[in-house]
């Protein structure tokens, strides 16, 4: 199987787009990718599910990108990160897609997990919330992400 | 002096700084954060720098290249081309002319430690300025120099440097004394008839070169700073407005580093002008904090809480000062020209700022590094990192 139809097995028709096709304008300007041609599509994995799992604490993007002839799944969370509220959030939507991605097609491909702040950002690299975060799998990388 | 400007200077394509009560400077080795900070000693105390070299049989016959050695230390005259340029305050300064008539010698305004504090007190004692080779910097003989007039005319009697009632506030010396000297008593004895500075403990004197590395090079620190904050009710030092130190981390834990920052504050709000030069992200950290408390109304005991310090009375109204202080921070671009990065902010698209200088790119990566082994591990994909423990 491919990228394109592993995410459309897992999210259903219509959620596979080209490149960073999937984030939302406003989400859009805060990734971008120095080697477009690398990038295979791109899911809305919290629309998607917004249906099947209304209360889950979905996780937000998944971009399919094939570097060194490995394709990545990188899962990119853009959500504010002002507070330790937002920390705990994004802890329990990391959480959930730990869970989500166990035995699911999507979960066969090496993971980048990604938090990319939505506004003012009061954490750094060396915030020791943001290394616990790390420790759990998730990087934090600022207001934007270059893959 | 607000703006020093510096064009084309050794390493320095153009460093523009506007100066904060607090700036601080950043940047790779060799990228000419050094040498901007001994130009702004040179140009607000050229007369005194000229008169002590004068003093002390050091020659260099009116010309820029040879007082650029002297001044600079051995081989610095290459850092001046003729492209070279020194703007002060927006008018350029004629520096062959400076330097070729001795200026009117006032007293010292620019207190510089230097990087190289160590060597002042090599053998135990502060060094006289006489007592280094004619290449050494002008920076290092002078720091040295004003440590040994500190010990001659301020500590003949009993008793020990370190702890002393009359020399900062009891808060500062139980946190020294707690991150830097335990136990020990920084004091001063004789053998034969040679002084010397000990760290006792008991009836125990350990002599200089057997103190830890952070002790070396912490007491030619505090000398300085004991120079900077005389007893009685006198805040300053005489005439001096500008403090300087250059990487005042080094040898520290960060424990310590956070007491001397503490009293970097103190010197603040003493009324000193401070600038530091550093590879420690912990002072950054520290303008990050300030900064963001000034703009928020940030209370003194939210300043306190950063040190860990006691909400003492006093401790409070000297943060509460130190809040009204402002602050700036400068990346030295060895490729480029010197860029302003005072806001610090981690969402910044110019990468230096972001990035703090370049001093969060290591832990950045750590943080890649263990972000993704631990999100392709057995534990992440069975979901079992995540489930409570039973």
């Amino acid at each position: 199987m491919s990228f394109k139809a592993d995410v459309i097995d897992t999210l259903g028709d219509g959620t596979f787009y080209k490149g960073l096709g999937a984030l939302k304008p406003a989400d859009a300007g805060h990734v971008s990718c120095a080697r477009p041609r690398e990038l295979v599509g791109s899911a809305d994995v919290d629309a998607a599910l917004a249906a099947p799992l209304p209360n889950d604490h979905r996780w937000d993007y998944v971009v399919g990108r094939t570097a060194g002839n490995v394709l990545n799944a990188h899962w990119i969370e853009v959500h504010p990160a002002g507070s330790t509220k937002n920390i705990a959030e994004v802890e329990k939507k990391l959480a959930w897609l730990s869970g989500w991605l166990h035995g699911n097609s999507l979960g066969q491909y090496p993971r980048d997990v990604v938090w990319v702040a939505s506004g003012k950002s009061t954490y750094n690299t060396r915030s020791p919330a943001i290394k616990a975060l790390a420790a759990k799998g998730c990087r934090f990388v600022g207001g934007h992400l270059a893959l | 002096m607000k703006k020093l400007t510096l064009r084309n200077i050794g390493q320095i394509n153009e460093a523009s700084l506007t100066f904060g009560d607090l700036t601080v400077l950043v940047g790779p080795q060799a990228s000419g954060k050094s040498v901007s900070l001994q130009w702004v000693k040179l140009l607000q105390d050229s007369g005194l720098v000229q008169q002590q070299l004068h003093t002390y049989g050091l020659d260099y016959d009116g010309k820029l290249p040879e007082f650029l050695d002297v001044y600079f230390g051995e081989g610095m005259h290459s850092i001046w081309r003729d492209a070279s340029e020194v703007v002060v305050d927006g008018k350029v300064v004629d520096v062959k002319k400076r330097i070729a008539r001795q200026q009117v010698g006032k007293g010292e305004s620019v207190f510089l430690i230097p990087a190289q504090r160590v060597m002042a007190l090599a053998n135990g004692w502060p060094r006289p300025f006489t007592d280094y080779k004619s290449g050494d910097p002008y920076a290092v003989r002078a720091f040295s120099e004003n440590l040994r007039l500190l010990m001659e005319r301020e500590f003949n009697g009993s008793g020990p440097l370190f702890p002393q009632p009359n020399r900062l506030k009891a808060d500062y010396r139980k946190l020294l004394q707690a991150s830097v000297f335990a136990d020990f008593k920084l004091s001063v004895d004789k053998v034969q008839s040679q002084k010397r500075l000990v760290l006792g403990v008991g009836e125990e004197s350990l002599p200089f070169m057997v103190w830890s590395a952070g002790q070396r090079e912490f007491v030619p620190l505090l000398l300085g700073l004991y120079w900077l904050m005389p007893p009685g009710k006198v805040s300053r030092r005489n005439n001096i407005e500008w403090v300087v130190i250059e990487e005042l981390e080094m040898g520290l834990h960060p424990r310590a580093i956070s007491v001397v920052l503490l009293i970097v504050l103190e010197l603040l709000t003493r009324g000193y002008k401070v600038i530091l030069s550093t590879h420690s992200p912990q002072i950054l950290e520290l303008v990050w904090a300030l900064e963001t408390l000034r703009k928020n109304n940030g209370k003194p005991q939210d300043l306190l809480a950063l040190f860990n310090a006691p909400k003492s009375a006093s401790l409070k109204e000297m943060a509460g000062k130190a809040l009204e202080k402002s602050s700036k921070v400068y990346y030295f671009d060895p490729a480029s020209k010197v860029v302003d990065v005072t806001n610090l902010d981690p969402m910044s698209p110019v990468t230096q700022e972001a990035s703090w200088g370049g001093l969060l790119e290591f832990s950045a990566r750590a943080n890649e590094t263990v972000a993704k082994a631990v999100a392709n591990s057995a534990d992440f994909a069975s979901g079992d990192l995540f489930k409570e423990p039973a």
